[in-house]
């Protein structure tokens, strides 16, 4: 019997091929027979009426296998529409069946949507600042070489003499360019802002495949000729003129120098981070082989990173031999894109973010796999009729990973919401001004395919074990039973409990990740640096290796700028420091560009002439650190002399050399004695310094990839006066933020040298420090409560189930006598079991993989025993808490109307 | 047969069907009587038909569904579809034009050129 095609639709009876063959057997018999009935009416005997009637047929195999072929495409046909009918059929079903339970779809959505938007977000950032590509036409090509040296001041580029051995013999590169930037301050009305000048040579435009919006980039000539042109940024072009084409060829004045506009740089641009403006590179002094600059090159097509590397290598070799046995080590590093996108050393690794945010999705996917579950548990008589009504397992299984699927979209709707305003929250509360440009947030394609793959994931990870178990069953049982057969209520117990376990353990791990980092937090913020660095400001100034080629000139520039500070309203006190090798200064200075390479061939620390207690510097217990200082220095960064004196406008040449010394430099040397009076020499030859006193510590944070310290540096301060500074620096304590010296420093800058360009920063590393711990412990710390939640619903609810499927008993249990109390007391005890084994797992797998975040962590160890504890019991407590209302619940149950229920 | 025969034969076939219907559905026994009695010939080959049927249904010119049959048997009933009439409309004339231009050819007696 053949059923109308609406109710086989509605029972998910599909139409097989046989069913076509058999529906045309039937209308050829039919034919035949009717034919042999008309014969036989006729007047035919029956034998031959029958005869005759499959005679006048004809080949009737022939004629059904054409019928079958014309009939099979419309099968086939109607076979797609029937499956595109079922899937659309499954899902208004599990649309209506969702809606039907509110609170169900509420929770399975709002958790699966936490762990997506999770994801989403986390990856969508982490996209955007280290795997977008960049918006330059040669950027996969293009690459930016840093040099370091054992005696560098600085580096973030290479020295002259380096470029110039890149560019002649590095064959992987077809151009090789060179770049500065420098800052200076930008006047507009009465206000100024600091603006980032990007210099370049000619060479650069091609490297970066660089055009300009309107007008032209410095050309070639100009650039040559160091003609006073620049090319202002889209942004500055905008702001200030309002983007009129006429800016072009008008003037602006960037520090002390009038100069032309010639052009407008591309929107968005910026290099290595924010450029305001671009002008002609000077051109190089040929004798400073050891002024630093910027390269780029741009690697050949078919030329590989490695070559470069390679040959970069042999550079150095050549450049040390040819600088002498004895010379420093050098050596190149390449940077894969040329833009430092990891400018921040410590910006935590990628991996870490996702680790976490795969962590969050698990737990929410392992939550409403439960749900899921004990869902399917109860629709299992449903799905017991379907399946006797002729619907096959693989058509069950559809329908009930269609529910997943639709469930699983929803969370993705609402987690690619979620992300979307979480992106836009994070950017609210991180700086982003350090950022380059290029770095956008959005959503693009591929944080989409992302999403998607995740939300198929989750569906299979939510979905496919209650499709598999929830229809695999004994018909007739399952339907006697009047629901469960009983196998999938033990399923749901054993998979929820280990699922809980494992969520719990999961939660736990994100939790004392957070709560680590939170605690760095605090100690960061907390940390006594020694000195109040969130008043001090350092005023660089970039020195024109030919205007100032004798370094007194760059002391007294340095000197001026300090006076100058110090009659500001908000100034405090200002001194000088600078950071320098130990060379001494000699009655006639040579100019800085006719000196050879300032070297130091020997980097021990002897104390009292002494080899033998000499100590490397490589194996000091923190970097020592070395500074030229003004008088004015201790007051004005609030240090307190501990012993002896400070340095003093006594220290002049030809006095005796004087050192001051921090507590850990004088304990390191002279661990047993007064350090007072003691001589220290820097490598054989260098002077000796008599320690005239001893400071107190000073604690920076640097993060970086071994981590944060804040053990005190041994630190040795000199006189100004005694000994050179190529880069002197004005310190400035500000009563207000350090960032108001800025302005003040280039105002007062500008009456004493016009020409020269200089840099306020806020001194010591802390920010950077605070603002990693703040960023990667609020993320961690909000995915490790999220988790908890997540995890206290999923085990409320997998015990409340328990206590459902369990009433009966509990019943019996009442009416035989049991107390309530003890009632519920066994079913928290019960799921104590399991609790504890996932707080348990969750600890081990926390010790094991806090390992991971020792960079991060900042006077706090990874196996913080407080941390450890808080977790576990808070855990403990709120599983219990979690237990009991079910538990409650169960005790309360009317044995009566428990056992009637059967 | 070989195949100019059998497109004709197909052609005018499917016509044959589409006229059948067009007095309400059939199943395909009384397609095939009213054809013998419209054509006043035997069907040399009754099968042919049901290929010829399902095929117009596969065209989309003609619908089936499962029935009863006058002596209560189930049956295959045929009916046309506005597609199928008009496909009616349009051929009859040419067929008819044709078979006439064939048959005038065919009786003629003298050269006309």
């Amino acid at each position: 019997m053949r059923l109308p095609r609406g109710i086989r639709r509605a029972l998910h009876l599909r139409l097989t091929k046989q069913h076509v063959e058999h529906e045309i057997d039937d209308e050829l018999t039919f034919h035949i027979e009717q034919r042999t009935a008309q014969l036989i009416a006729a007047g035919a005997a029956p034998k031959h009426a029958r005869a005759e009637a499959v005679r006048r047929f004809g080949d009737r195999t022939a004629h059904r296998e054409q019928c079958v072929a014309e009939d099979v495409p419309t099968f086939r046909r109607e076979g797609l529409m029937t499956f595109i009918d079922d899937v659309a059929t499954d899902a208004r079903r599990s649309v209506r069946s969702l809606r039907r339970s509110p609170w169900y779809s509420l929770v399975a959505i709002s958790t699966l949507g936490v762990g997506i938007a999770a994801v989403t977000a986390i990856f969508s950032f982490v996209y955007s600042f280290y795997w977008r590509p960049l918006p330059f036409p040669n950027a996969d090509r293009t690459l930016s070489v840093v040099e370091r040296r054992t005696n560098a001041l600085c580096c973030t580029g290479v020295t002259m003499d380096a470029a110039k051995h890149i560019a002649a013999s590095v064959h992987s590169f077809d151009r090789v360019t060179r770049y500065d930037v420098v800052f200076g301050d930008l006047a507009t009305g009465n206000q100024a802002r600091q603006l980032s000048t990007l210099l370049v040579d000619s060479a650069f435009y091609d490297v970066l495949g660089l055009h300009a919006q309107i007008g032209h980039l410095p050309s070639p000539e100009e650039i040559r000729a160091n003609l006073p042109v620049v090319a202002i940024s889209d942004e500055l072009w905008r702001s200030v003129f309002g983007g009129d084409e006429r800016a072009v060829g008008r003037r602006i004045q960037i520090g002390t120098e009038q100069l032309r506009i010639v052009g407008v740089l591309p929107p968005r641009f910026g290099f290595p981070r924010r450029t305001d403006a671009l002008r002609p590179l000077p051109p190089s002094n040929a004798d400073d082989s050891l002024a630093s600059t910027g390269l780029l090159g741009r690697l050949k097509p078919g030329a590989t990173r490695r070559q470069a590397d390679a040959e970069l290598t042999t550079i150095a070799r050549r450049m040390h031999d040819d600088a002498g046995a004895r010379s420093t080590r050098i050596s190149f590093t390449i940077q894969a894109e040329m833009l430092d996108r990891r400018a921040n050393q410590a910006m935590p690794m990628p991996s870490l973010f996702i680790g976490a945010a795969i962590f969050l999705l698990l737990v929410a996917c392992s939550n409403v796999g439960n749900l899921v579950l004990v869902r399917a548990a109860e629709r299992r008589s449903e799905m017991a009729v379907r399946a006797a009504l002729g619907a096959s397992r693989w058509r069950l299984i559809g329908q009930t990973l269609t529910e997943s699927l639709v469930l699983s979209a929803a969370a993705g709707v609402v987690g690619v919401i979620g992300a979307v305003s979480l992106v836009k929250v994070g950017l609210l509360l991180i700086p982003t001004q350090g950022f380059p440009l290029w770095v956008r947030f959005g959503l693009d394609a591929r944080i989409l395919a992302v999403t998607t793959a995740v939300v198929a994931l989750a569906t299979i990870a939510v979905g496919l074990t209650p499709a598999l178990e929830g229809t695999r069953f004994d018909l007739a049982r399952a339907i006697k039973a009047g629901g469960d057969g009983g196998s999938l209520s033990a399923t749901v117990a054993r998979r929820g409990r280990r699922g809980l376990a494992g969520q719990l353990a999961l939660s736990i791990v994100l939790f004392i990740g957070a709560g680590l980092f939170l605690q760095s937090y605090r100690a960061v913020t907390h940390a006594d640096l020694g000195y109040p660095a969130d008043h001090l400001a350092s005023v660089m100034m970039f020195f024109d290796p030919n205007r100032y080629a004798k370094l007194p000139a760059r002391v007294r520039v340095a000197e001026s700028l300090a006076e100058a500070l110090r009659s500001n309203r908000g100034i405090v006190g200002t001194a000088i420091r600078g950071t320098s090798g130990n060379r001494l200064i000699e009655a006639s200075a040579v100019p800085v560009n006719k000196r050879h390479a300032a070297e130091r061939p020997d980097f021990r620390v002897i104390p009292d002439g002494d080899t033998t207690r000499a100590i490397s510097e490589s194996r000091l217990p923190a970097r020592m650190r070395q500074f030229v200082v003004s008088e004015y220095y201790f007051a004005t960064a609030r240090l307190r002399v501990l012993q002896g004196r400070g340095i003093e406008r006594t220290d002049v040449v030809g006095a005796t050399p004087v050192a001051v010394v921090s507590e850990r430099f004088a304990s390191t040397f002279w661990p047993h004695a007064n350090a007072l009076g003691h001589q220290f020499r820097e490598g054989a030859k260098g002077p000796d310094f008599t320690v005239v006193g001893v400071v107190q510590d000073v604690r920076d944070l640097y993060g970086g990839r071994v981590g944060y310290s804040a053990d005190p540096h041994p630190d040795v301060y000199l006189s100004y006066r005694q000994v050179e500074t190529y880069y002197p620096e004005v310190i400035a304590y500000t009563t207000g933020s350090s960032s108001a010296a800025g302005i003040l420093s280039a105002a007062a800058l500008h009456s004493i040298d016009p020409q020269l360009l200089s840099r306020t920063d806020p001194l010591g590393g802390s920010d950077e420090a605070r603002f990693v711990m703040k960023i990667f412990g609020s993320v961690i710390g909000t995915f490790g409560v999220a988790g908890l939640l997540l995890s206290i619903i999923g085990l409320y609810g997998v015990i409340a189930y328990t206590v459902a499927q369990r009433r009966r008993e509990i019943g019996v249990r009442l009416a035989l006598g049991a107390t309530p109390r003890l009632v519920s007391w066994e079913i928290v005890r019960d799921a104590m079991r399991f609790v504890a084994v996932g707080i348990l797992a969750g600890l081990v797998a926390a010790a094991i993989m806090s390992r991971l975040l020792l960079v991060f962590l900042f006077r706090v160890s990874p196996l913080d025993g407080p941390t450890y504890a808080v977790a576990a019991v808070l855990f403990a407590l709120v599983a219990i808490a979690g237990c009991w209302v079910p538990g409650r619940r169960a005790a309360r149950v009317d044995p009566m109307l428990a056992l009637r229920a059967e | 047969m070989a195949d100019t025969e059998l497109n004709i034969f197909r052609e005018s076939l499917d016509l044959l069907i589409l006229k059948s219907l067009t007095w309400g559905p059939r199943h395909g026994y009384a397609i095939g009587e009213w054809i013998e009695h419209a054509t006043e010939q035997l069907l040399v080959d009754e099968g042919t038909l049901y290929p010829a049927l399902h095929r117009l249904a596969r065209k989309r010119f003609v619908t089936s569904e499962w029935g009863l049959s006058a002596n209560n048997r189930r049956a295959r009933y045929y009916s046309i579809t506005a597609a199928g009439r008009a496909l009616l409309r349009n051929h009859s004339p040419v067929w008819q034009r044709y078979a006439e231009g064939i048959g005038r050819a065919l009786r003629a007696t003298e050269n006309p050129v």
